[in-house]
């Protein structure tokens, strides 16, 4: 079975090709439609099956043989370049490669629902199957570039599918700004592999050998920059610090960090199961997973600043997810909030720690925002909050498993958030003499996981509680194909945290070949406080919208907390005026550069090279096509003429 | 006691597919002389199994890897070179058969004597590709260039057919003086026609002083002219005026045939003249041919820029990549064989899928062939739009297709032989180049159709251009099979081994 692990990705790519190329030519269109789901879910749930039975398989191996690659073809070979097309399977790829195909699975279920009655749904399919295939290469990919494909893969994908309603203008906008936003992150990405390729003379992580020729493999060779520098004389940097810095910029444009998260709450704008699937559980969690899998490279360094990155990132998005109105940017800022919880808890070296989260994060937040989705279906396309309200009683399936993904968001005992959560603050506070940066890191994310549990309390009052505003809409709850999903999520989202519980820490033993870091330590002061926070702080928010300020609370109106907080509501709502940042400084300069070249340099430089060029060509074509005039006495005598020439040239070069 | 006589020992193995092939077209010959009724494509198709039967035979025969095998008196040499070459003009002559059996009929020329001269033809190109002796090269050449003059005469009674076979046989006879008067003086120099031994006569009488001897300088002239013979027969420029009148004269097979088969074959001769028999003047012959490279790159594409006849820009393109593997052959000796022979292969299934899409749009009676017959055709005949837009880029070297990766090899080959000039200016024309293939392309895909064209399918058209497209796209993405076939064709240096 473990040498079948290319068949992973290869059945949603199966399923794209199916959906791409016969079903989008069916003309009925509920058989079109059906087809379509029945195929891109028979896809993913196939690759779901053989992913567990190659886990399962790799399980029962003793744990320093848990990595199995599979070679399937030279990929490039020119010079010393020498890249395979080969997967791998090791405990790290093995969790991130069932949460892919799991998750994605339910979410391609309930994609029949929520796009039931869409007139392009073999499109979507496609997209949604093609998505699978490249976050499977991402995460299964035994080499910088392949992961660096399934890397662009994703972006493509999930730039076609924020832009799928492509008619809306802030669809196809949103679309190419996260495309655009990410390209910053790519380039760097490029740099990292030309680095880690020059240094190293390989972009294979684990060295492998097929068929007598050794790939070699640069995670196992990191000692041999160690000490390394680069740089002018009085200004040098370790090899080791510039490559970690190259990913992590990569990093923040993948997983939506500081700088470059601006793009993840516009993203929204493309169909709520895309949202859940590539801008929450998925696609935003490669950054992390990248750190994870090259962390032998970072240095103490980068590594301070990736724990900044990831707490800063967590603060500001927490405190713009307050400030929102829109029920799916609240779950958007959650996430880069959350993202930044993951990136910093791999900055303070606790690799493990991040992946759990993110593991988590990716249940409960598909969750969440596959309830979103249902709740906007429900409501017949609504997504301003103040026009909801009331729903627990219309959508009651909805309204439960919603409150499980809150609260399990907001860190409350027993559910698989809390968990997680808990690893990293409890490991910041245990930790904070490591460094002198670790205290002020544990005290924002403590305050930004307050804050999460405030914003989600405030969420479910605003949504669930209190009375109808908007009495446009009659609420329904959703088909059974959707809300089943959401069941099966609530329940994985209660269980999931057994993963790494406390006392039996199974993850970190799992991934231990791959992290080789010891179990995180239990600390039940920080459990309490942080519980007691999230629960202190979650109730308030619920209290203030739902009970002491529910009248004040009206269609298009301002929030309650406004009057007290004024400017401050206001740069939380625009998350900190990050937008109008870029939008006063880079975005002009680039539309100056851009426009010089499309008004000026391209028409008089380059067009009028190209003409010229083509015009002195096409005079000369001209010319020789009137030397062949058919005699055959001309033929004859150039003939004749290039003898004497070469004869000549020969008796005088002798 | 009888006087003994010593038989020199004779190896048929050597000559198996050569033998088999020009039996099969003189038993064809006859066969078709004793077939009833008018229809004549039974003799196409006979002739197809009789490539096929050749194609078996040469792969029986195939010496082991790294071996050779010579006979009659060192004249004919049998190594893996030239086995894979033999194959791949088998494949040619095979694409030329399949895309004539409909054709002829159509246009009214269809006599069963065409095909024995294609295999006879195809026999005097394997003859090329394996003498070891200026004799049996002059004599591949003349059965070559004979069935040739008759094949682009095919077109009876057309005026331009005639016209340009006699324009063929008038240059083709003045270009043979020029051979046969090198391969003379070359016998006058060196004592011998054996390319062994005029190796082995070089190499002693120029290590013996620092005077250039009198027997060197008559080879050295003898071997310009045998060259000069030569490229008029790949038509290099300017020894290759004959190739758009003739090309646009002759039967669209015919020429396609003649633009791969006779330049494969002709290529690979002069290639084995060159490494086996004058290699030791390389530092004068490596100028020359540089030169004519590049004229031939520079000067073929661009008269084919502005050419709106279809039949006439490929064969000016076609004189473009004469200049290509040109650069492969003076390379030869370092990686130059096999980036000839991938180039051949790529060059030969683009140029016979173009020509075969040529001959769907070809109309009886007529002789436009217009480029404007290309407008729109992607919307009426999506398939075969495609399947042009391949060949076009293919030839035209874009990626992936097989022809980026032929002129891939060419211009690495040439890098690492040194010769960066070339690859510059092999670079140069073909940007240049790819102006006319795109331009066919943007017609094909962006314009609207000019005039109505019923392109006519049959069997063998559509067989031949699905290969060619298959062929085409596989080897530019899977190129590495088809580079250990041409790394392991090595050309024989020595006898025997």
């Amino acid at each position: 079975m473990l040498d079948l692990i290319w068949l992973i990705p290869l059945l949603p790519f199966i399923g794209f090709l199916i959906n791409t190329l016969y079903t989008g030519r069916i003309a009925d269109v509920h058989t079109r439609e059906r087809t379509a789901g029945y195929v891109a879910v028979g896809a993913v749930g196939a690759a779901f099956i053989v992913a567990l039975l190659a886990f399962v398989q790799l399980g029962q191996l003793p744990e320093e043989a848990r990595l199995h690659q599979v070679v399937l073809w030279t990929w490039l070979a020119t010079g010393s370049l020498n890249v395979p097309f080969g997967l791998m399977l090791d405990p790290l790829a093995g969790v991130m490669m069932l949460l892919v195909t799991g998750v994605g699975t339910l979410i391609h279920i309930y994609s029949i629902g929520y796009m039931h009655g869409d007139k392009r749904v073999a499109r979507y399919f496609a997209y949604l199957n093609l998505f699978i295939t490249m976050m499977l290469l991402l995460v299964m990919g035994n080499n910088l570039l392949l992961l660096f494909l399934g890397w662009e893969g994703v972006g493509l994908c999930s730039f076609l599918l924020i832009g799928y309603w492509y008619e809306k203008r802030s669809a196809s906008g949103a679309a190419v700004k996260a495309f655009v936003v990410n390209r910053i992150g790519d380039a760097a990405i490029l740099l990292a592999m030309m680095a880690i390729f020059f240094y190293f003379g390989t972009l294979n992580f684990f060295t492998t050998t097929v068929n007598g020729i050794e790939y070699p493999g640069f995670i196992e060779e990191t000692s041999r920059i160690a000490g390394v520098t680069v740089g002018i004389p009085g200004q040098t940097f370790l090899i080791g610090t510039i490559i970690s810095l190259l990913l992590l910029i990569g990093v923040t444009g993948k997983s939506a960090q500081l700088p470059l998260f601006v793009w993840l709450p516009d993203a929204m704008a493309g169909p709520t199961p895309v949202s859940a699937l590539i801008h929450a559980a998925t696609m935003v969690t490669a950054g992390v997973y990248l750190i994870a899998r090259t962390h032998a490279i970072f240095t103490p360094t980068t590594l301070a600043i990736v724990t900044w990155v990831g707490a800063l990132t967590a603060i500001i998005a927490a405190t713009a997810a307050i400030a929102q109105w829109d029920i799916k940017r609240v779950l958007a800022y959650s996430t880069v909030s959350q993202l930044g919880f993951m990136v910093a808890a791999a900055g303070m070296g606790i690799y493990v720690a991040a992946i759990f989260h993110l593991l988590t994060h990716g249940v409960f937040k598909a969750l969440l925002f596959l309830g979103s989705g249902s709740v906007i279906h429900g409501t017949h396309e609504t997504q301003d909050m103040r026009r909801m309200g009331g729903l627990r009683e219309h959508m009651p399936t909805t309204f439960w498993t919603y409150l499980i993904g809150a609260l399990s968001l907001a860190g409350i005992v027993p559910l698989a958030g809390f968990w997680s959560k808990d690893e990293i603050i409890a490991h910041a506070w245990k930790h904070q003499g490591d460094a002198g940066y670790i205290l002020p890191v544990f005290f924002i994310l403590v305050l930004s996981s307050a804050m999460t549990a405030f914003y989600m309390g405030r969420q479910m009052a605003l949504v669930f509680w209190g009375k109808q505003r908007d009495h446009h809409y009659h609420p329904h709850e959703s088909p059974s194909v959707m809300t089943i999903p959401l069941v099966i999520l609530a329940g994985l989202t209660v269980l999931a945290g057994a993963l790494n519980l406390p006392g039996s820490h199974w993850l970190t033993d799992w991934l231990h070949p791959v992290m080789r870091e010891e179990a995180a330590q239990f600390s039940i002061g920080v459990a309490v406080f942080a519980t007691l926070l999230a629960a202190g702080s979650g109730y308030l928010g619920w209290w203030l919208y739902a009970v002491k300020f529910a009248n004040k609370i009206t269609v298009d109106g301002k929030d309650p907390l406004y009057h007290w907080t004024g400017d401050i509501w206001d740069s939380m709502a625009a998350a900190w005026y990050f937008d109008a940042l870029y939008n006063s400084t880079i975005v002009p300069a680039y539309r100056r550069v851009a426009g010089f070249f499309a008004a000026v340099f391209d028409p008089q430089g380059i067009d009028g090279i190209v003409n010229g060029v083509g015009r002195l060509f096409g005079r000369a074509s001209n010319g020789a096509r009137t030397l062949q005039n058919g005699f055959v006495r001309t033929y004859a005598l150039a003939f004749f003429l290039g003898v004497v020439v070469i004869i000549g040239y020969l008796i005088t070069a002798l | 006691m009888p006087p003994e006589i010593v038989i020199p020992a004779i190896d048929v193995r050597v000559i198996a597919p050569m033998l088999t092939i020009f039996a099969w077209a003189t038993v064809l010959l006859m066969v078709d002389l004793f077939m009833p009724g008018k229809d004549r494509k039974l003799t196409g198709y006979l002739a197809l199994a009789g490539l096929a039967v050749t194609a078996l035979v040469t792969l029986a025969v195939q010496p082991a890897p790294g071996t050779s095998r010579t006979s009659f008196s060192n004249m004919v040499v049998l190594d893996s070179f030239g086995t894979t070459l033999t194959l791949i003009l088998l494949l040619i002559a095979a694409f030329s058969i399949a895309i004539s059996i409909n054709y002829l009929s159509y246009h009214n020329i269809e006599m069963g004597e065409y095909y024995p001269l294609i295999l006879f033809a195809t026999g005097g190109m394997i003859l090329l590709g394996q003498s070891t002796n200026l004799i049996l090269v002059f004599l591949g050449v003349e059965l070559l260039s004979i069935t040739l003059y008759v094949l682009t005469a095919f077109f009876y009674p057309r005026y331009t057919s005639e016209e340009a076979g006699l324009k063929y046989l008038l240059l083709g006879a003045f270009a043979a003086g020029f051979l046969i008067y090198g391969i003379a003086l070359i016998y006058g120099g060196a004592g011998t026609l054996d390319l062994f031994e005029i190796g082995a006569f070089l190499n002693t009488s120029l290590a013996v002083g620092s005077a250039f001897p009198p027997g060197a300088l008559l080879v050295l002239i003898g071997g310009a002219l045998v060259l000069i013979g030569f490229c008029f027969k790949i038509s290099l420029v300017p020894f290759h005026m004959w190739t758009p009148d003739v090309y646009e004269g002759s039967p669209t097979p015919v020429a396609a045939f003649m633009s791969v088969g006779t330049k494969g074959a002709a290529f690979a001769a002069l290639l084995r003249i060159l490494i086996v028999a004058l290699l030791p003047f390389k530092i004068y012959w490596l100028p020359v041919l540089g030169v004519l490279a590049t004229l031939t790159m520079l000067f073929g594409n661009i008269a084919a820029l502005m050419q709106p006849n279809m039949k006439r820009m490929l064969a000016y393109s076609s004189v473009g990549h004469a200049g290509y593997i040109t650069i492969g052959i003076m390379t030869a000796g370092t990686h130059g064989t096999e980036s000839f022979l991938f180039y051949l292969l790529a060059y030969a299934l683009a140029n016979m899928g173009a020509f075969a899409v040529l001959i769907t749009l070809e109309r009886r009676g007529e002789m436009a062939w217009s480029v404007d017959d290309f407008a729109g055709l992607w919307k009426r005949y999506p398939l075969l739009a495609i399947a042009m837009a391949t060949f076009m880029l293919s030839l035209a070297g874009v990626p992936p297709t097989a022809g980026f990766f032929g002129k891939f090899f060419v211009f690495a080959a040439a890098w690492e032989d040194g010769q960066i000039f070339l690859v510059f200016m092999g670079v140069l024309s073909s940007a240049i180049a790819a102006f006319f293939y795109l331009r066919v392309i943007m017609r094909m895909f962006m314009d609207e159709p000019v005039r109505e064209v019923i392109p006519i399918f049959n069997r063998g058209l559509t067989i031949t251009i699905g290969i060619a497209v298959v062929g085409t796209i596989v080897f530019g993405l899977l190129p590495t099979p088809l580079v250990s076939l041409v790394q392991n064709s090595v050309i024989a240096l020595g006898v025997g081994g």
